[in-house]
Protein backbone atom coordinates (compact mmCIF):
# COMPACT_ATOMS: atom_id res chain seq x y z
CA UNK A 1 0.00 0.00 0.00
CA UNK A 2 1.73 3.12 1.22
CA UNK A 3 5.03 1.40 1.87
CA UNK A 4 6.23 2.31 -1.62
CA UNK A 5 6.07 6.01 -0.85
CA UNK A 6 9.34 7.69 -0.07
CA UNK A 7 9.45 9.89 2.99
CA UNK A 8 11.22 13.19 2.38
CA UNK A 9 13.03 14.91 5.19
CA UNK A 10 13.48 18.69 5.42
CA UNK A 11 17.19 18.12 4.88
CA UNK A 12 16.47 16.43 1.54
CA UNK A 13 14.54 19.51 0.45
CA UNK A 14 17.42 21.76 1.54
CA UNK A 15 19.83 19.76 -0.62
CA UNK A 16 17.45 19.98 -3.60
CA UNK A 17 17.04 23.73 -3.17
CA UNK A 18 20.80 24.28 -2.97
CA UNK A 19 21.26 22.16 -6.09
CA UNK A 20 18.67 24.16 -8.05
CA UNK A 21 20.12 27.49 -6.91
CA UNK A 22 23.59 26.34 -7.97
CA UNK A 23 22.25 25.28 -11.37
CA UNK A 24 20.60 28.67 -11.74
CA UNK A 25 23.79 30.51 -10.73
CA UNK A 26 25.93 28.52 -13.17
CA UNK A 27 23.48 29.07 -16.06
CA UNK A 28 23.39 32.75 -15.28
CA UNK A 29 27.20 32.99 -15.18
CA UNK A 30 27.59 31.05 -18.43
CA UNK A 31 24.94 33.05 -20.27
CA UNK A 32 26.16 36.31 -18.82
CA UNK A 33 23.19 38.30 -20.15
CA UNK A 34 21.22 41.05 -18.36
CA UNK A 35 17.94 39.16 -18.92
CA UNK A 36 19.15 36.16 -16.91
CA UNK A 37 20.17 37.43 -13.47
CA UNK A 38 21.51 34.99 -10.88
CA UNK A 39 19.63 33.80 -7.80
CA UNK A 40 21.26 36.26 -5.40
CA UNK A 41 20.26 39.38 -7.31
CA UNK A 42 16.82 37.94 -8.05
CA UNK A 43 16.14 37.00 -4.43
CA UNK A 44 17.18 40.48 -3.27
CA UNK A 45 14.68 42.03 -5.66
CA UNK A 46 12.10 39.42 -4.69
CA UNK A 47 12.17 40.41 -1.01
CA UNK A 48 12.24 44.07 -1.94
CA UNK A 49 9.25 43.66 -4.27
CA UNK A 50 7.37 41.49 -1.80
CA UNK A 51 7.54 44.35 0.67
CA UNK A 52 5.95 46.63 -1.94
CA UNK A 53 3.24 45.14 -4.20
CA UNK A 54 4.28 41.62 -5.11
CA UNK A 55 2.67 40.07 -2.00
CA UNK A 56 -0.73 41.41 -3.09
CA UNK A 57 -0.34 39.88 -6.56
CA UNK A 58 0.78 36.63 -4.96
CA UNK A 59 -2.26 36.63 -2.70
CA UNK A 60 -4.67 37.32 -5.57
CA UNK A 61 -3.16 34.55 -7.70
CA UNK A 62 -3.17 32.04 -4.84
CA UNK A 63 -6.81 32.85 -4.05
CA UNK A 64 -7.75 32.30 -7.71
CA UNK A 65 -6.07 28.89 -7.81
CA UNK A 66 -7.58 27.77 -4.50
CA UNK A 67 -11.12 28.96 -5.34
CA UNK A 68 -10.95 27.41 -8.83
CA UNK A 69 -9.73 24.06 -7.51
CA UNK A 70 -12.40 24.00 -4.81
CA UNK A 71 -15.12 24.96 -7.28
CA UNK A 72 -14.09 22.12 -9.58
CA UNK A 73 -13.43 19.59 -6.84
CA UNK A 74 -16.85 19.36 -5.22
CA UNK A 75 -19.00 18.70 -8.32
CA UNK A 76 -16.29 16.56 -9.97
CA UNK A 77 -15.98 14.28 -6.94
CA UNK A 78 -19.73 13.88 -6.45
CA UNK A 79 -20.41 13.26 -10.13
CA UNK A 80 -17.36 11.00 -10.49
CA UNK A 81 -18.36 8.79 -7.56
CA UNK A 82 -21.92 8.43 -8.85
CA UNK A 83 -20.89 7.73 -12.47
CA UNK A 84 -18.45 5.08 -11.27
CA UNK A 85 -21.27 3.20 -9.57
CA UNK A 86 -24.28 3.84 -11.77
CA UNK A 87 -23.51 2.09 -15.02
CA UNK A 88 -26.71 3.25 -16.67
CA UNK A 89 -25.88 6.90 -16.08
CA UNK A 90 -22.29 6.34 -17.09
CA UNK A 91 -23.37 4.91 -20.44
CA UNK A 92 -24.73 8.31 -21.39
CA UNK A 93 -22.07 10.36 -19.65
CA UNK A 94 -18.97 8.50 -20.87
CA UNK A 95 -19.18 9.49 -24.55
CA UNK A 96 -19.76 13.09 -23.49
CA UNK A 97 -16.71 13.01 -21.26
CA UNK A 98 -14.49 11.30 -23.82
CA UNK A 99 -15.46 13.81 -26.50
CA UNK A 100 -14.96 16.88 -24.35
CA UNK A 101 -12.01 15.81 -22.21
CA UNK A 102 -9.27 15.95 -24.89
CA UNK A 103 -10.41 19.33 -26.27
CA UNK A 104 -7.87 21.90 -25.05
CA UNK A 105 -10.34 24.12 -23.25
CA UNK A 106 -7.85 26.98 -23.07
CA UNK A 107 -8.90 27.78 -26.65
CA UNK A 108 -12.18 29.04 -25.21
CA UNK A 109 -10.31 31.78 -23.34
CA UNK A 110 -11.31 34.56 -25.78
CA UNK A 111 -14.92 33.39 -25.71
CA UNK A 112 -14.94 33.16 -21.92
CA UNK A 113 -13.52 36.66 -21.62
CA UNK A 114 -16.11 38.00 -24.03
CA UNK A 115 -18.89 36.33 -22.06
CA UNK A 116 -17.69 36.84 -18.50
CA UNK A 117 -15.46 39.90 -18.82
CA UNK A 118 -11.96 40.55 -17.53
CA UNK A 119 -12.83 40.08 -13.87
CA UNK A 120 -12.37 37.13 -11.52
CA UNK A 121 -15.20 35.06 -12.93
CA UNK A 122 -13.63 34.42 -16.34
CA UNK A 123 -10.32 33.19 -14.86
CA UNK A 124 -11.90 31.05 -12.17
CA UNK A 125 -14.42 29.59 -14.61
CA UNK A 126 -11.76 28.60 -17.13
CA UNK A 127 -9.43 27.00 -14.57
CA UNK A 128 -12.34 25.18 -12.92
CA UNK A 129 -13.64 23.73 -16.17
CA UNK A 130 -10.22 22.40 -17.14
CA UNK A 131 -9.48 20.93 -13.73
CA UNK A 132 -13.04 19.58 -13.37
CA UNK A 133 -12.51 17.03 -16.13
CA UNK A 134 -9.20 15.80 -14.72
CA UNK A 135 -10.71 15.18 -11.29
CA UNK A 136 -13.95 13.77 -12.70
CA UNK A 137 -12.27 11.10 -14.82
CA UNK A 138 -9.92 10.03 -12.02
CA UNK A 139 -12.70 9.88 -9.45
CA UNK A 140 -15.02 7.95 -11.75
CA UNK A 141 -12.33 5.36 -12.49
CA UNK A 142 -11.50 5.02 -8.79
CA UNK A 143 -15.16 4.64 -7.90
CA UNK A 144 -15.58 1.95 -10.55
CA UNK A 145 -12.72 -0.08 -9.05
CA UNK A 146 -14.17 -0.27 -5.55
CA UNK A 147 -14.47 -3.98 -4.79
CA UNK A 148 -17.99 -5.32 -4.85
CA UNK A 149 -17.41 -7.51 -1.82
CA UNK A 150 -16.56 -4.46 0.27
CA UNK A 151 -19.83 -2.84 -0.77
CA UNK A 152 -21.72 -6.09 -0.15
CA UNK A 153 -20.33 -6.48 3.32
CA UNK A 154 -21.43 -2.95 4.21
CA UNK A 155 -24.87 -3.55 2.71
CA UNK A 156 -25.12 -6.70 4.82
CA UNK A 157 -24.55 -4.48 7.86
CA UNK A 158 -27.62 -2.53 6.81
CA UNK A 159 -26.09 0.39 4.92
CA UNK A 160 -28.21 2.47 2.55
CA UNK A 161 -26.94 4.25 -0.56
CA UNK A 162 -25.68 7.34 1.28
CA UNK A 163 -23.88 5.23 3.86
CA UNK A 164 -22.24 3.18 1.09
CA UNK A 165 -20.89 6.41 -0.37
CA UNK A 166 -19.81 7.71 3.01
CA UNK A 167 -18.13 4.60 4.38
CA UNK A 168 -16.89 2.88 1.22
CA UNK A 169 -16.87 4.83 -2.04
CA UNK A 170 -15.63 8.19 -0.78
CA UNK A 171 -12.72 6.92 1.33
CA UNK A 172 -11.78 4.44 -1.41
CA UNK A 173 -11.56 7.29 -3.94
CA UNK A 174 -9.97 9.86 -1.63
CA UNK A 175 -6.28 9.04 -2.24
CA UNK A 176 -6.85 9.07 -6.00
CA UNK A 177 -8.79 12.33 -5.74
CA UNK A 178 -5.89 13.94 -3.91
CA UNK A 179 -3.44 12.67 -6.52
CA UNK A 180 -5.67 14.11 -9.24
CA UNK A 181 -5.74 17.37 -7.32
CA UNK A 182 -1.94 17.50 -7.18
CA UNK A 183 -1.68 16.93 -10.91
CA UNK A 184 -4.44 19.45 -11.53
CA UNK A 185 -2.57 22.01 -9.46
CA UNK A 186 0.13 22.27 -12.13
CA UNK A 187 -2.50 22.66 -14.82
CA UNK A 188 -4.37 25.23 -12.75
CA UNK A 189 -1.28 27.40 -12.28
CA UNK A 190 -0.40 27.21 -15.97
CA UNK A 191 -3.92 28.24 -16.99
CA UNK A 192 -3.90 30.94 -14.32
CA UNK A 193 -0.67 32.40 -15.68
CA UNK A 194 -2.04 32.40 -19.19
CA UNK A 195 -5.34 34.00 -18.29
CA UNK A 196 -3.69 36.59 -16.06
CA UNK A 197 -1.37 37.68 -18.83
CA UNK A 198 -4.23 38.04 -21.30
CA UNK A 199 -7.27 38.92 -19.28
CA UNK A 200 -6.18 41.62 -16.87
CA UNK A 201 -7.26 45.20 -16.45
CA UNK A 202 -4.19 46.39 -14.59
CA UNK A 203 -4.08 47.08 -10.86
CA UNK A 204 -3.50 43.96 -8.77
CA UNK A 205 -3.71 41.62 -11.73
CA UNK A 206 -1.90 38.65 -10.19
CA UNK A 207 1.60 37.31 -10.69
CA UNK A 208 1.08 36.55 -14.38
CA UNK A 209 0.14 40.16 -15.01
CA UNK A 210 3.00 41.38 -12.80
CA UNK A 211 5.50 39.24 -14.68
CA UNK A 212 4.38 40.40 -18.12
CA UNK A 213 4.52 44.04 -16.98
CA UNK A 214 8.08 43.56 -15.74
CA UNK A 215 8.99 41.85 -19.01
CA UNK A 216 7.51 44.69 -21.06
CA UNK A 217 9.56 47.20 -19.05
CA UNK A 218 12.63 44.94 -19.40
CA UNK A 219 13.02 44.88 -15.62
CA UNK A 220 14.65 41.50 -15.60
CA UNK A 221 15.22 41.29 -11.84
CA UNK A 222 11.56 42.05 -11.19
CA UNK A 223 10.55 39.44 -13.73
CA UNK A 224 12.61 36.86 -11.89
CA UNK A 225 11.12 37.98 -8.60
CA UNK A 226 7.71 37.11 -10.09
CA UNK A 227 9.02 33.74 -11.27
CA UNK A 228 10.21 33.02 -7.72
CA UNK A 229 6.81 34.07 -6.34
CA UNK A 230 5.02 31.74 -8.75
CA UNK A 231 7.37 28.91 -7.80
CA UNK A 232 6.80 29.46 -4.10
CA UNK A 233 3.05 29.49 -4.61
CA UNK A 234 3.13 26.20 -6.48
CA UNK A 235 5.42 24.58 -3.94
CA UNK A 236 3.37 25.77 -0.95
CA UNK A 237 0.10 24.51 -2.45
CA UNK A 238 1.72 21.21 -3.37
CA UNK A 239 3.03 20.77 0.16
CA UNK A 240 -0.42 21.61 1.51
CA UNK A 241 -1.94 18.83 -0.59
CA UNK A 242 0.72 16.41 0.65
CA UNK A 243 -0.10 17.34 4.22
CA UNK A 244 -3.81 17.01 3.51
CA UNK A 245 -3.31 13.50 2.15
CA UNK A 246 -1.36 12.46 5.24
CA UNK A 247 -4.09 13.90 7.45
CA UNK A 248 -7.07 12.46 5.60
CA UNK A 249 -5.64 9.13 4.40
CA UNK A 250 -3.51 7.80 7.27
CA UNK A 251 -4.04 4.21 6.08
CA UNK A 252 -2.06 5.00 2.93
CA UNK A 253 1.05 5.77 4.97
CA UNK A 254 1.38 2.72 7.19
CA UNK B 1 -34.98 -21.18 11.07
CA UNK B 2 -34.19 -21.59 7.38
CA UNK B 3 -36.48 -23.25 4.86
CA UNK B 4 -35.30 -23.36 1.26
CA UNK B 5 -37.54 -25.02 -1.29
CA UNK B 6 -37.13 -25.46 -5.03
CA UNK B 7 -34.48 -22.77 -5.20
CA UNK B 8 -33.08 -21.97 -8.64
CA UNK B 9 -30.57 -19.26 -9.42
CA UNK B 10 -28.54 -18.05 -12.36
CA UNK B 11 -26.12 -15.29 -13.13
CA UNK B 12 -25.54 -13.30 -16.28
CA UNK B 13 -22.20 -13.51 -18.05
CA UNK B 14 -21.75 -11.86 -21.46
CA UNK B 15 -25.51 -11.56 -21.82
CA UNK B 16 -26.10 -15.30 -21.37
CA UNK B 17 -27.93 -16.70 -18.42
CA UNK B 18 -25.74 -19.28 -16.71
CA UNK B 19 -27.56 -21.53 -14.24
CA UNK B 20 -25.88 -21.60 -10.82
CA UNK B 21 -28.30 -23.54 -8.66
CA UNK B 22 -30.93 -26.07 -9.67
CA UNK B 23 -33.78 -27.18 -7.42
CA UNK B 24 -32.14 -26.82 -4.04
CA UNK B 25 -34.27 -27.61 -1.00
CA UNK B 26 -33.27 -28.02 2.62
CA UNK B 27 -34.24 -26.92 6.10
CA UNK B 28 -32.18 -25.90 9.07
CA UNK B 29 -33.44 -25.71 12.64
CA UNK B 30 -32.69 -22.79 14.92
CA UNK B 31 -29.32 -23.26 16.57
CA UNK B 32 -28.13 -25.77 13.99
CA UNK B 33 -24.94 -25.46 12.00
CA UNK B 34 -24.70 -26.41 8.39
CA UNK B 35 -21.64 -26.73 6.19
CA UNK B 36 -22.01 -26.49 2.43
CA UNK B 37 -19.30 -28.15 0.42
CA UNK B 38 -18.83 -28.94 -3.23
CA UNK B 39 -16.60 -28.38 -6.26
CA UNK B 40 -15.72 -24.84 -7.39
CA UNK B 41 -18.50 -23.18 -9.31
CA UNK B 42 -21.24 -25.29 -7.74
CA UNK B 43 -23.13 -22.18 -6.70
CA UNK B 44 -22.48 -22.52 -2.98
CA UNK B 45 -21.53 -18.84 -2.66
CA UNK B 46 -24.58 -17.92 -4.73
CA UNK B 47 -26.74 -19.79 -2.22
CA UNK B 48 -25.17 -17.84 0.64
CA UNK B 49 -25.76 -14.52 -1.10
CA UNK B 50 -29.40 -15.47 -1.61
CA UNK B 51 -29.72 -16.35 2.08
CA UNK B 52 -28.20 -12.93 2.86
CA UNK B 53 -30.79 -11.27 0.63
CA UNK B 54 -28.10 -9.81 -1.61
CA UNK B 55 -29.13 -11.86 -4.65
CA UNK B 56 -32.59 -12.67 -5.95
CA UNK B 57 -33.32 -16.27 -6.93
CA UNK B 58 -34.92 -17.20 -10.25
CA UNK B 59 -37.43 -19.49 -8.63
CA UNK B 60 -38.21 -21.10 -5.31
CA UNK B 61 -38.81 -19.91 -1.78
CA UNK B 62 -36.44 -18.94 0.97
CA UNK B 63 -37.96 -18.42 4.38
CA UNK B 64 -35.86 -17.26 7.29
CA UNK B 65 -37.37 -17.24 10.76
CA UNK B 66 -40.86 -17.49 9.31
CA UNK B 67 -40.46 -14.58 6.90
CA UNK B 68 -39.50 -14.51 3.23
CA UNK B 69 -35.83 -13.56 2.85
CA UNK B 70 -35.12 -9.86 2.39
CA UNK B 71 -32.00 -7.74 2.25
CA UNK B 72 -30.83 -6.11 5.47
CA UNK B 73 -32.47 -8.55 7.82
CA UNK B 74 -31.08 -7.18 11.04
CA UNK B 75 -30.23 -10.47 12.70
CA UNK B 76 -28.28 -11.90 9.79
CA UNK B 77 -24.50 -11.57 9.82
CA UNK B 78 -22.49 -12.15 6.67
CA UNK B 79 -18.79 -12.94 6.89
CA UNK B 80 -16.87 -13.09 3.64
CA UNK B 81 -13.64 -14.72 2.55
CA UNK B 82 -11.78 -11.42 2.26
CA UNK B 83 -13.28 -10.32 5.59
CA UNK B 84 -15.08 -7.28 4.10
CA UNK B 85 -13.06 -4.94 6.28
CA UNK B 86 -12.57 -1.36 5.17
CA UNK B 87 -8.85 -0.56 4.84
CA UNK B 88 -9.42 3.09 5.82
CA UNK B 89 -10.95 2.24 9.17
CA UNK B 90 -9.08 1.03 12.22
CA UNK B 91 -9.98 -2.33 13.73
CA UNK B 92 -12.19 -0.51 16.23
CA UNK B 93 -13.91 1.65 13.59
CA UNK B 94 -14.50 -1.45 11.48
CA UNK B 95 -16.06 -3.21 14.44
CA UNK B 96 -18.35 -0.31 15.40
CA UNK B 97 -19.43 0.18 11.77
CA UNK B 98 -22.44 -2.13 11.95
CA UNK B 99 -23.82 -0.48 15.06
CA UNK B 100 -23.01 2.97 13.64
CA UNK B 101 -24.89 2.22 10.41
CA UNK B 102 -27.87 1.01 12.42
CA UNK B 103 -28.03 4.30 14.24
CA UNK B 104 -26.70 3.36 17.66
CA UNK B 105 -25.02 6.11 19.66
CA UNK B 106 -21.22 6.35 19.66
CA UNK B 107 -21.17 5.19 23.27
CA UNK B 108 -23.31 2.12 22.60
CA UNK B 109 -21.29 1.26 19.50
CA UNK B 110 -18.03 1.54 21.46
CA UNK B 111 -19.38 -0.58 24.27
CA UNK B 112 -20.60 -3.27 21.88
CA UNK B 113 -17.31 -3.29 19.99
CA UNK B 114 -15.27 -3.52 23.15
CA UNK B 115 -17.21 -6.51 24.37
CA UNK B 116 -16.92 -8.38 21.06
CA UNK B 117 -13.27 -7.48 20.51
CA UNK B 118 -12.31 -8.50 24.03
CA UNK B 119 -14.12 -11.83 23.56
CA UNK B 120 -12.08 -12.46 20.42
CA UNK B 121 -8.81 -11.27 21.92
CA UNK B 122 -8.23 -8.37 19.56
CA UNK B 123 -9.09 -5.36 21.76
CA UNK B 124 -5.40 -4.50 22.06
CA UNK B 125 -5.20 -4.17 18.25
CA UNK B 126 -8.11 -1.72 18.06
CA UNK B 127 -5.98 1.15 16.73
CA UNK B 128 -4.40 -0.94 13.97
CA UNK B 129 -5.53 -0.65 10.38
CA UNK B 130 -6.42 -3.91 8.60
CA UNK B 131 -3.14 -3.73 6.65
CA UNK B 132 -1.31 -3.91 9.97
CA UNK B 133 -3.14 -7.05 11.10
CA UNK B 134 -2.48 -10.68 10.27
CA UNK B 135 -5.07 -12.64 8.32
CA UNK B 136 -6.33 -14.33 11.46
CA UNK B 137 -6.66 -11.03 13.31
CA UNK B 138 -8.53 -9.51 10.39
CA UNK B 139 -11.00 -12.36 10.35
CA UNK B 140 -11.45 -11.94 14.10
CA UNK B 141 -12.28 -8.26 13.51
CA UNK B 142 -14.83 -9.29 10.89
CA UNK B 143 -16.36 -11.79 13.31
CA UNK B 144 -16.33 -9.19 16.11
CA UNK B 145 -18.17 -6.75 13.87
CA UNK B 146 -20.90 -9.26 13.16
CA UNK B 147 -21.11 -10.23 16.85
CA UNK B 148 -21.86 -6.62 17.83
CA UNK B 149 -25.12 -6.91 15.92
CA UNK B 150 -26.23 -9.87 18.08
CA UNK B 151 -27.17 -11.98 15.07
CA UNK B 152 -29.16 -15.19 15.26
CA UNK B 153 -27.95 -16.30 11.85
CA UNK B 154 -24.32 -16.38 10.70
CA UNK B 155 -23.61 -16.77 7.00
CA UNK B 156 -19.98 -17.42 6.18
CA UNK B 157 -18.37 -17.71 2.77
CA UNK B 158 -15.09 -19.64 3.05
CA UNK B 159 -14.17 -17.52 6.04
CA UNK B 160 -10.86 -19.17 6.84
CA UNK B 161 -9.64 -20.27 3.44
CA UNK B 162 -6.79 -17.77 3.17
CA UNK B 163 -5.40 -18.49 6.63
CA UNK B 164 -2.53 -20.79 7.55
CA UNK B 165 -3.46 -24.17 9.04
CA UNK B 166 -2.82 -23.34 12.72
CA UNK B 167 -4.65 -20.00 12.61
CA UNK B 168 -7.49 -21.68 10.77
CA UNK B 169 -7.89 -24.38 13.40
CA UNK B 170 -7.77 -21.88 16.23
CA UNK B 171 -10.47 -19.74 14.56
CA UNK B 172 -12.59 -22.80 13.86
CA UNK B 173 -12.42 -23.57 17.55
CA UNK B 174 -13.31 -19.96 18.43
CA UNK B 175 -16.30 -20.22 16.14
CA UNK B 176 -17.36 -23.51 17.69
CA UNK B 177 -17.15 -21.98 21.18
CA UNK B 178 -19.30 -19.05 20.08
CA UNK B 179 -21.85 -21.27 18.50
CA UNK B 180 -22.15 -23.34 21.69
CA UNK B 181 -22.36 -20.21 23.85
CA UNK B 182 -24.79 -18.16 21.78
CA UNK B 183 -26.73 -20.99 20.18
CA UNK B 184 -27.00 -19.13 16.90
CA UNK B 185 -27.67 -20.72 13.53
CA UNK B 186 -24.68 -20.96 11.21
CA UNK B 187 -24.34 -21.62 7.51
CA UNK B 188 -20.77 -22.11 6.41
CA UNK B 189 -19.63 -22.43 2.82
CA UNK B 190 -16.27 -24.14 2.63
CA UNK B 191 -14.06 -26.11 0.31
CA UNK B 192 -12.32 -27.86 3.15
CA UNK B 193 -13.69 -31.29 4.04
CA UNK B 194 -12.13 -31.14 7.53
CA UNK B 195 -13.73 -27.76 8.18
CA UNK B 196 -17.12 -29.00 7.02
CA UNK B 197 -16.91 -32.04 9.29
CA UNK B 198 -15.59 -30.05 12.25
CA UNK B 199 -18.18 -27.27 12.10
CA UNK B 200 -21.24 -28.65 10.32
CA UNK B 201 -23.95 -30.55 12.17
CA UNK B 202 -25.46 -31.00 8.79
CA UNK B 203 -23.23 -31.25 5.72
CA UNK B 204 -24.77 -30.44 2.37
CA UNK B 205 -22.70 -31.86 -0.46
CA UNK B 206 -23.27 -30.11 -3.78
CA UNK B 207 -22.79 -31.36 -7.33
CA UNK B 208 -20.80 -29.29 -9.81
CA UNK B 209 -22.62 -26.39 -11.43
CA UNK B 210 -25.52 -25.86 -11.64
CA UNK B 211 -25.38 -27.01 -8.04
CA UNK B 212 -27.84 -29.49 -6.63
CA UNK B 213 -27.69 -31.21 -3.29
CA UNK B 214 -25.96 -34.51 -3.94
CA UNK B 215 -26.33 -35.76 -0.41
CA UNK B 216 -26.98 -34.49 3.11
CA UNK B 217 -24.81 -35.94 5.83
CA UNK B 218 -25.97 -35.76 9.45
CA UNK B 219 -22.73 -35.26 11.29
CA UNK B 220 -23.42 -36.76 14.73
CA UNK B 221 -20.67 -36.24 17.23
CA UNK B 222 -19.54 -32.80 16.14
CA UNK B 223 -19.61 -29.91 18.55
CA UNK B 224 -16.71 -30.92 20.71
CA UNK B 225 -13.25 -29.37 20.37
CA UNK B 226 -11.65 -32.83 20.69
CA UNK B 227 -13.67 -34.18 17.77
CA UNK B 228 -10.87 -33.39 15.36
CA UNK B 229 -8.59 -36.08 16.86
CA UNK B 230 -11.14 -38.89 17.06
CA UNK B 231 -11.24 -41.79 14.60
CA UNK B 232 -14.92 -40.96 14.01
CA UNK B 233 -13.83 -37.58 12.59
CA UNK B 234 -11.49 -39.21 10.10
CA UNK B 235 -14.11 -41.73 9.08
CA UNK B 236 -16.62 -38.97 8.44
CA UNK B 237 -14.05 -37.00 6.44
CA UNK B 238 -13.33 -39.96 4.19
CA UNK B 239 -17.02 -40.59 3.82
CA UNK B 240 -17.65 -37.00 2.68
CA UNK B 241 -14.63 -37.17 0.38
CA UNK B 242 -16.00 -40.37 -1.13
CA UNK B 243 -19.38 -38.77 -1.80
CA UNK B 244 -17.80 -35.72 -3.43
CA UNK B 245 -15.52 -37.78 -5.63
CA UNK B 246 -18.34 -40.14 -6.53
CA UNK B 247 -20.48 -37.19 -7.61
CA UNK B 248 -17.97 -35.71 -10.01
Amino acid sequence: MGSGRSKQLPADYAVAIIFLLALWEITSLLLNRPYFPGPYASLLVFFHEMAKYLWAHLLVSTARVVVSLAAALVPAVILGMVLGREQRLDRYASPLIYLSYPVPKIIFLPLVITLLGLGELSKIFLISVIVFFQILVTTRDASRQVSKSMVDSVISLGAGQLQIYRHVIYPACLPKILTALRISLGTAIAVLFFSETIASRGGIGGIGYYLMEAWARMEWDTMFAAIIAMGIMGFALYMFLEWLEKRTCPWEFL
Amino acid sequence: MIRVSGLEAAYINNNTLIPALGEVSFTLERGQTCAIIGPSGCGKSTLLYILAGLLKPLAGDVVISGEPVRPKRKETALILQDYGLLPWKTALANTTLGLEIRGYSVKEALEGAREAMTDLGIWEFRRHYPAQLSGGQRQRVAIARSLTLKPDLFLMDEPFSSLDALTRESLQKTLLDFWKKKNSTMVLVTHSIEEAVFLGQKILIFTSGPGRILQTVENYGMGDAGYRTRPQFYERCSMVRGIIEGGL
